[in-house]
């Protein structure tokens, strides 16, 4: 895997200097790179995404973590970027192959094995990012949380302790907000629900 | 409007927070009466409907892994020439499958994994090819043989190897519930074929319990050896399989150049695990522990501190008692391997398994901070036993380790006497610390190396001065149970005497001699070698120094008297041990005098059932120790003799004051949890159930005897059986009669099938045994282990408490 370029090493050392902003601008510098790790794992399927989302998170930590962020507030940033970057390498995964499509049935994967009824490879994608979008514009730590749950991965006591929460709180706001997701992807009408004994 | 739709959010949430386990009904019924806003309430209503749905939903999902929607390959027919049967596994980075290869006519079932397609381009080929080569040279016992390898006609790399039927590691251990040194034993066979790999430059990369099997016999078997090379050649960072991230080291996860250190770290990981069945870092395989790991932000937690009861129970033992096992050294090894910085990681899986070794034999392992405190710590814990084991032996009759011929204080310095082996230690300690810095690991026997070399260059002009100190030495030796050491040193010390023509040290040295072989329970030899002393003794007595003849007559008397309790002629050396002390007592020193005070007290016990003699010998040896407060321990020992002396002479009393005293000296020296202070203990148990308390009795008995299951279950019977008599003598005066039998009954399962005729001891609890049984009616069976007791007693002219009950138990009905 190639070095890191000089441009992100200079953006990196200005975040660890306290410069939020510098994360910001560094996306646009290791997102290929990740877009496309998403895109191979993907793609070689029948693995769940929770498996192929950590490889894609360890890469990008690989790249960054050289570099520890050593406040807690850094490395929150960090996390809610590495979420952030999942999701949109994910939906733009989903968006380029939609057109190679033709009609034939796709492989569900699970966006996490929680969060199991969200099909990562499907349009579920798009509305789940839509949706956290929306979420974020609502209740930005409740967006946060999800996003480090099952975007991330992340488990709920190491949740808590990067929002700073107690494991409790986490669980609670888990709780609303896949109600909530539920609600936007899938309307106020539940699929039917086959019983099996 | 923005902030009007997050005011109502937040009234949302928290109208839903405290209603979500609440029926459909209940939640509706409350809403009406906590919001007056109809939006909010029917939004918040349909939130907590949602929230059930997608639970229902969540669980759909959960209960059905999403079938494969895409078809699998289709199994292979051949690969490699092996005929596929079936697959056998499937990972990240390839397909397992069993097979049957022939060979010159004969099938042999094999493992064939193949590869995933788009892993080896073809630059990567001659790479390929020179790793197989490397793997068909690597033949380890322990490491899975590597058979062929090669690629497919669609390009696939595969390798052919031997089919392994076993259990991974951490299973086979729990399942059969193995305890720490023997899953210590067998990771210690994992370290040495990864070390075999490493002698080889193939590292293994992804070590893992899956990949480590164990046969049902108990072999290891490495699996997927230089697989992760193989799988992807073209750097140095393999990615395998995204799972195989949970045991990469941080330098692999950072994509960083890998070495031998990375297998070290994963052996560590696993090593960890195996100990304590706990993961090290909190988060097993969460993104955020793998991530932490790799940026060296993520801390070992000590490894006592994961011990749980459940591990405990797994490792056949108790939760305190793995917690202090995996304390201090096992923690700082596992430490030492897991450091996140390879440099001051363990260097090699050798000096982690050199290490476990160290452990294992309780030697100050190199992974801990040097000290002294901890080396001494080190010291007693290792000798604890031995120490122990020293004193008892002296306190059982069997007397002390060697008595050197000439006046040095160090000489003293012999195996009994914790305090004593302290000193001589830490003086050790400081030759070794005068030395060289680097010396902060020897280990007390290296010490004792270090010290002998020292002997020539310093004491070479000097034989006489040499061969007393080899005689110090020798102690050390056998303190250390190094009896060949001991041995090849007294053998040189007589060669030295006789080419000097000094026939006292030389059978002085002699007479050491056989009190080692003694110790290595070669009896002949033993008196073989005591009576060259003794004739060399008889033959030269006017050129012997009095210490020199004290010595040589002690160690070759003691040696004759141990190996043969009854032996006619030790009467006779023990007198002229004593004849000798009482015509120069200031020329010996005071412990060998109440030495040869007590030999002889013995010889009045075990031969001539003179007690009132033997008791006014040993109150003189007691009184020449007691102003001695060096001797503490051996004081204790000829404290617990004069006891037993004086409950054969009917004393109970006496007995049971000087018994109790010998224990309460035997706490404070040794820790009233010591092998020796229970064990006085529980003699002292015996005495007062002797002078009829027999409350007292049962509740010491019955401490001693649980405490010595809980501390010494290793040491069982030897240690078992002093309480366990003391326990039934008392159940019997206090005629709990089941109790009784039962401790008498295992009291004698202690002694282990040996002739009874042999051991008196034998005799006294089939008498108790006897006296139960005869309480409840059973006499037949009663009266021939009654009828043993009594002629047990009356032939050694002993009476006993039991006497009376024994008669009285004969006569009933």
């Amino acid at each position: 895997m190639a070095a890191l370029s000089a441009n992100v090493t200079v953006l990196l050392n200005d975040w660890v200097r306290g410069d939020a902003g510098a994360l910001e601008r560094l996306l646009p510098s290791v997102y290929p790179d990740l877009h496309g790790l998403a895109r191979s794992y993907l793609r070689r399927g029948n693995r769940s995404i929770t498996l192929q989302t950590t490889a894609v998170v360890n890469d990008l930590f690989v790249k960054l973590l050289v570099n520890r962020p050593k406040r807690l507030e850094n490395r929150k940033h960090f996390y809610m970027l590495a979420a952030r970057v999942i999701r949109m390498a994910l939906v733009d995964h989903y968006r380029e192959t939609r057109a190679d499509r033709r009609g034939g049935q796709q492989q569900r994967v699970p966006l996490h094995e929680d969060l199991a009824w969200v099909d990562a490879n499907s349009a579920d994608m798009l509305s789940f990012d839509l949706a956290m979008q929306e979420l974020e514009q609502l209740d930005r730590e409740q967006a946060q949380i999800f996003g480090m749950r099952f975007v991330l991965g992340c488990t709920a006591d190491e949740t808590a302790a990067l929002m700073g929460l107690s494991k409790a709180t986490v669980d609670r706001r888990v709780m609303l907000a896949r109600g909530w997701l539920y609600r936007r992807l899938r309307g106020s009408a539940p699929a039917s629900v086959a019983r099996v004994s | 409007m923005r902030v009007d739709s997050q005011d109502r959010w937040r009234r949302v949430q928290s109208l839903c927070e405290g209603l979500a386990n609440a029926s459909p009904a209940e939640q509706m019924a409350r809403l009406t009466r906590l919001e007056a806003d109809q939006d909010v309430r029917a939004e918040a209503f349909a939130l907590l409907q949602a929230i059930r749905d997608e639970a229902v939903e969540q669980r759909r999902h959960g209960w059905f892994a999403p079938p494969p929607a895409s078809v699998p390959d289709p199994l292979p027919q051949v690969v490699g020439g092996v005929r596929i049967l079936e697959l056998i596994g499937s990972g990240g980075s390839g397909d397992v499958f069993r097979g049957v290869r022939t060979v010159n006519g004969t099938e042999q079932l094999v493992a064939v994994k193949r590869f995933h397609a788009d892993r080896v381009g073809p630059e990567h080929l001659e790479r390929f090819a020179r790793e197989q080569r490397m793997l068909a040279a690597l033949t380890h016992p322990d490491i899975v043989g590597f058979i062929d390898a090669g690629l497919t006609g669609a390009g696939r790399p595969y390798l052919v190897m031997d089919l392994v039927d076993g259990q991974a590691i951490t299973s086979h251990c729990d399942q059969r519930r193995l305890r720490l040194s023997d899953r210590i034993h067998l990771f210690l066979s994992v370290c040495d074929a990864v070390q075999s790999a490493h002698r080889h430059l193939i590292v293994h990369l992804d070590l893992k319990p899956s990949n480590i099997l164990v046969s049902s016999d108990g072999h290891v078997k490495l699996l997927d050896f230089g697989a992760a090379k193989l799988a992807d050649p073209s750097t140095g960072f393999t990615r395998t399989e995204p799972l195989t991230l949970q045991y990469a080291s941080p330098e692999r996860l950072r994509g960083e150049p890998v070495s031998v250190s990375c297998d070290v770290y994963s052996l560590g990981l696993i090593l960890f695990e195996l100990a304590s069945g706990a993961w090290p870092f909190r988060g097993q395989d969460s993104i955020l522990s793998v991530a932490e790991r790799a940026a060296g932000e993520a801390q070992v937690q000590a490894l006592p501190r994961v011990v749980t009861d459940q591990a405990a129970e797994a490792r056949a033992t108790t939760y305190r008692r793995l917690r202090s096992a995996v304390s201090g050294d096992l923690e700082a090894v596992a430490a030492k391997a897991l450091a996140h910085d390879t440099g001051t990681r363990c260097a090699s899986v050798e000096d982690l398994a050199e290490d476990l070794r160290r452990f294992l034999a309780y030697e100050p392992v190199r992974a801990q901070a040097p000290g002294v405190g901890y080396r001494a710590r080190k010291f007693v814990r290792r000798h604890a036993w031995e120490v122990a084991a020293a004193i008892t032996l002296v306190a059982s009759l069997a007397g002390a380790a060697l008595y050197s011929a000439g006046q040095a204080r160090e000489a003293r310095q012999s195996a009994a006497g914790a305090r004593l082996q302290n000193r001589f230690l830490t003086s050790l300690f400081t030759i070794a610390g005068s030395d060289s810095a680097s010396r902060h690991d020897m280990t007390v026997r290296q010490l004792l190396a270090l010290a002998e070399a020292r002997i020539a260059p310093s004491l070479g002009s000097n034989p006489a001065a040499a061969a007393d100190v080899e005689v110090t030495l020798a102690n050390g030796y056998l303190a250390q149970n190094a009896r060949a050491e001991a041995r090849a040193l007294l053998e040189r010390s007589i060669e030295r005497a006789r080419l000097a023509g000094d026939v006292p040290r030389q059978a002085s040295a002699r007479a050491s001699l056989a009190y080692v072989a003694y110790t290595e329970n070669e009896s002949d030899e033993a008196i073989r070698h005591a009576w060259s002393a003794l004739d060399l003794w008889r033959q030269h007595a006017s050129r012997f120094a009095p210490s020199q003849a004290v010595s040589t007559l002690l160690n070759a008397g003691n040696t004759l008297s141990y190996v043969n309790p009854t032996d006619p002629t030790t009467r006779d050396h023990f007198e002229a041990c004593l004849a000798i002390v009482r015509a120069h007592p200031d020329a010996v020193e005071p412990d060998s005098h109440a030495q040869c005070l007590r030999g002889l007290a013995v010889v009045y016990i075990n031969l001539d059932s003179r007690y009132d003699d033997a008791d006014a010998l040993l109150r003189e040896a007691v009184a020449l120790q007691r102003a001695d407060p060096g001797r503490t321990a051996a004081l204790a020992s000829t404290l617990q003799i004069l006891g037993f002396a004086n409950r054969y002479r009917g004393r109970y009393a006496d007995d049971e004051a000087i018994q109790r005293e010998a224990s309460e000296i035997m706490s404070r020296l040794q820790g009233a949890d010591s092998v020796a202070a229970l064990w006085q203990r529980a003699v002292w148990a015996t005495s007062l159930a002797g002078v009829g308390r027999v409350d007292d009795a049962y509740r010491e008995a019955t401490q001693v005897l649980s405490a010595a299951r809980r501390i010494y279950p290793e040491h069982g019977s030897y240690l078992l059986w002093t309480p366990l008599i003391a326990a039934a003598s008392a159940a019997c005066l206090a005629t709990r009669n089941d109790e009784c039998e039962a401790l008498a009954a295992e009291a004698i399962a202690t002694l282990g099938p040996r002739p009874a005729s042999q051991d008196a001891r034998i005799h006294s609890a089939r008498g108790l045994l006897g006296l139960a049984l005869a309480r409840r009616g059973r006499l037949d069976e009663a009266r021939p282990l009654i009828e043993g007791a009594l002629a047990m007693n009356a032939s050694r002219q002993r009476p006993s408490p039991f006497t009376d009950l024994f008669v009285a138990a004969l006569r009933a009905r």
